[in-house]
């Protein structure tokens, strides 16, 4: 487990940088040297006065498995979701439009992608190290 | 395993890139999202924006339902939730639409457009949402739509 700091919660108190054994935290880019984290020491975490830092695992645990026929009714709502993104970029992309209404379907564009990619999360693609994403990999590869 | 569109396939890699991303894992969050390009190759799509609010009116009235019945029986929660937030966030959608078609471009008139990253409702408003309505995400996570 290594440490990482969220930026827009960091006040710059720099306490992290008061506890941390190994420099990891005093980083010219302002984000932890994951390389130099000590496995789950967590000084810096209960050090921070905002809350800006969290602990990143390693080694997740495997998801809780997904009901396959759940799945297939997800994939296809995913589909419905991908079809109106396609239109609303479209329509985003084409000039005789008012520009009101190319700025909707841009909106359009990007909420659609999103509730997708929700629907993925819940068909079991949560992580990219999880087993149905290796599988799905795995398939494409040899395909 | 089923054959998955190729859309679809789209979707799933973004989401997976995001997952990287947030596990710290920038260069395996940019092969994802580059393999999202590659599969994103959508037929020319027919129709404006009436054929996508069809497309969201069947969500609507039975995507999201059969969804919702299974996540039920299962008593799966995050499908539950999944459900939950997409039936709000499609109904928004096809809200606006409705608002463009008859009101046109006058909607727009001293507003912007924002959309929630972490579920994917748009707001119409003068200034960013304090608090995602539906997701309750800080309107740090909020993009106005340029």
């Amino acid at each position: 487990m290594y440490a990482r700091r969220n930026l827009s919660l960091c006040t710059k108190d720099c306490l992290c940088l008061f506890v941390c054994p190994t420099g990891a935290t005093n980083t010219a880019t302002g984000q932890i040297d994951s390389k130099r984290c000590l496995d789950g020491c967590r000084l810096c975490v209960d050090a921070c006065p905002s809350h800006a830092i969290h602990l990143v695992l390693d080694n997740y645990p495997e998801p809780a498995l997904k009901n396959p026929e759940l799945a297939s009714l997800l994939l296809i709502l995913i589909q419905s979701k991908t079809d109106q993104e396609a239109i609303a970029e479209n329509v985003a992309g084409d000039e005789d439009m008012a520009p009101g209404a190319r700025r909707l379907a841009r909106a359009l564009k990007i909420s659609c992608r999103i509730l997708a990619e929700d629907g993925a999360r819940e068909a079991g693609y949560m992580l990219p190290q999880c087993q149905a994403s290796r599988d799905l990999l795995e398939s494409l590869k040899n395909n | 395993m089923e054959q998955i569109p190729k859309s679809v396939l789209s979707a799933i890699f973004s989401n997976l890139s995001k997952a990287a991303e947030k596990q710290d894992h920038p260069d395996e969050s940019k092969i994802f999202e580059k393999l999202s390009g590659e599969y994103w190759k959508p037929d020319p799509a027919n129709g404006g924006l009436d054929a996508l609010k069809a497309g969201i009116e069947i969500d609507l009235s039975d995507n999201y339902a059969g969804v919702s019945s299974m996540a039920d029986d299962l008593l799966d929660s995050g499908t539950q939730r999944c459900v939950k937030w997409g039936n709000k966030v499609s109904s928004i959608q096809r809200s606006l639409l409705s608002r463009y078609a008859s009101k046109g471009e006058a909607i727009f008139e001293d507003k912007n457009l924002y959309v929630c990253e972490a579920c994917g409702f748009i707001a119409l408003s003068e200034d960013f949402p304090e608090l995602c309505p539906i997701c309750k995400a800080p309107a740090s996570r909020f993009s106005r739509v340029k």
